[in-house]
């Protein structure tokens, strides 16, 4: 660890989602006082995490367990009901600057070109046109993604539009990154490269603060410094593991014992929670 | 292409082995309704009476459409705004403009500003209802990148919301554009029947000469296609993207 400052903390978060229960028109006419009825599901119970300066954690835990609701409470995309995220030290009321965010559906903007999309969060801070290009090639380029700049996104295969997400978080060069299954919706071929190609890019970008939600633990475990294990709905930290490979790491890090045993151990530990977990258990 | 071809072939078939059913003086064949439609051409009569509704068609439409969009837009941006007011175009769009055709007699008068006013009202909620869908449908996850990136709402407004709305500015438009044409023609058949492609069909339906009928028709027909093929290249050349969005569910053009 490069250094054991503080970087983001989460304590004692708490978010309980409330939906109106449909009801049929028949029962509504008759029972009026039921039309508002709400139902109230607790999706984080008392979370709280520490994250240092350049680590990478990872977050895994049951589907509906609340991880991606945890991530998007770091970024104040989602308000909190209670408990507070702390970044340097500040508590986080807004989207922060020092935070760039990479989504699970790439979030690419269709009417931008390649270079236009990873300008994008270059143009809101109003930095002048020639810089920010210069500042999208540099990142368009550690991206692999030279030779693309004019392209659309719908000529773009996925594993290629998230290097375009990755790029675009990058350029603003955030001091924590945020990622939500970002390689979730790519093929097990695809997510496998980019996975090595996140590696590579943040070894080169270092020290940069990650948390990474996923529910893949070999992706956990290969990425990352500690993985954190959510228990089930209402989710609050079960275990932290830590991951002591040495970076860089390479490919012949999966087939080590140590990683074996590892990933035997979180999946275990995630499988007791995965116990009574119900097919409806929304997205998390 | 091909297949349009084929589809025209059959039409007009169809339409040949109507005519030779019931006569030509009912339904006239296509031949003639060509050579009708030539004559008219030649006489400059078609030219001359869009020349006179060309106007009104402009003003009109284009006043829908200055109007239309931003209200639209703003309806779709303002979600209380919209469901206080959008059910008021809904309404609009399928209101009998036929029917209410004498009132705008009694309004406004029975010359080229009535006209104007007609289309204008003929063809805005087309225009509104379509950008508010547009408006309303940006993707909750797009605006949520935007946030993420500390965008400020008028960040949000120009560069997710506007953007996302192009495409069905267009689609407005193009709708938009035939929706004027068919305000015109009405206008001049119930409101000032005196001038116009609308007077001409009055006067050969009159006449029985249900060929230049079918001719002016077809004119009105033509100006159609071509008014929302031109849109269309425009569209193409300002949003390339476009033909990679599956939001809009419209398949692009061939």
């Amino acid at each position: 660890m490069p250094d054991q400052l503080v970087k983001l903390s989460v304590e004692g978060l708490h978010k309980t989602y409330r939906t109106k229960r449909p009801r049929d028109t028949f029962v509504r006419r008759l029972m009026p006082d039921l039309n508002s009825q709400t139902i109230e599901v607790v999706a984080i119970d008392d979370l709280s995490l520490e994250i240092r300066a350049g680590e990478f954690v990872s977050i895994v835990g049951p589907s509906g367990c609340g991880k991606t609701t945890a991530l998007r409470i770091m970024d104040a995309l989602v308000p909190a009901d209670g408990g507070r995220v702390l970044i340097n030290g500040t508590e986080v009321t807004a989207p922060r600057p020092e935070c760039g965010f990479i989504f699970q559906d790439f979030g690419l903007y269709p009417w931008r070109t390649v270079t236009a999309n990873v300008e994008f969060g270059l143009e809101l801070r109003g930095m002048p046109a020639t810089q920010r290009g210069q500042q999208a090639r540099k990142y368009i380029n550690l991206v692999g993604l030279e030779g693309f700049e004019s392209h659309y996104p719908h000529q773009l295969s996925g594993g290629m539009q998230q290097r375009v997400g990755i790029a675009r978080t990058l350029a603003i060069e955030p001091e924590i990154l945020l990622m939500d299954e970002p390689f979730g919706s790519l093929d097990a071929l695809t997510r496998r490269i980019m996975q090595f190609e996140l590696l590579r890019i943040l070894d080169s970008q270092r020290p940069t603060t990650a948390v990474f939600v996923t529910h893949d633990l070999e992706e956990a475990l290969l990425l990352s410094d500690r993985v954190v294990v959510m228990t089930r709905r209402p989710g609050r930290c079960k275990e932290i593991v830590d991951v002591p490979f040495p970076r860089p790491r390479g490919e012949e890090v999966i087939d080590s014992s140590d990683f074996i045993e590892l990933r035997r151990r979180l999946w275990e530990s995630l499988r007791e929670e995965q116990v009574g977990v119900t097919d409806e258990a929304p997205a998390s | 292409m091909r297949t349009r071809i084929i589809s025209l072939v059959v039409l007009i078939t169809a339409w040949w082995a109507g005519s030779a059913v019931a006569g030509d003086l009912v339904l006239p064949s296509p031949a003639t309704t060509l050579g009708r439609f030539i004559d008219l051409m030649v006489e400059g009569r078609l030219s001359l009476a869009l020349g006179i509704g060309l106007n009104a068609l402009a003003v009109g439409g284009g006043m829908a459409v200055l109007v239309g969009v931003p209200l639209g837009i703003l309806l779709g941006v303002r979600r209380r705004l919209g469901s206080a007011f959008d059910f008021y175009f809904s309404a609009l769009y399928v209101t009998p403009f036929s029917a209410v055709a004498p009132l705008f007699v009694l309004w406004f008068g029975i010359d080229a500003g009535s006209r104007m006013i007609f289309i204008f009202f003929f063809t805005l909620p087309q225009i509104v209802i379509v950008c508010y869908q547009g408006a309303r449908s940006t993707p909750e996850g797009l605006i949520e990148v935007a946030r993420s990136f500390q965008a400020r709402p008028r960040d949000v407004f120009f560069k997710t919301i506007l953007p996302f709305e192009v495409p069905f500015i267009f689609t407005a438009l193009r709708l938009g554009v035939g929706r004027a044409v068919q305000g015109m023609v009405i206008a001049e058949l119930l409101i000032s029947a005196t001038q116009g492609l609308g007077f001409l069909i009055t006067v050969y339906s009159a006449t029985l000469d249900i060929g230049a009928v079918l001719a002016v028709i077809l004119f009105i027909m033509m100006l159609g296609i071509v008014a929302s093929m031109l849109v269309q290249r425009i569209e193409d050349a300002i949003a390339p993207w476009r033909h990679g969005v599956t939001t809009s569910g419209e398949a692009s053009g061939a």
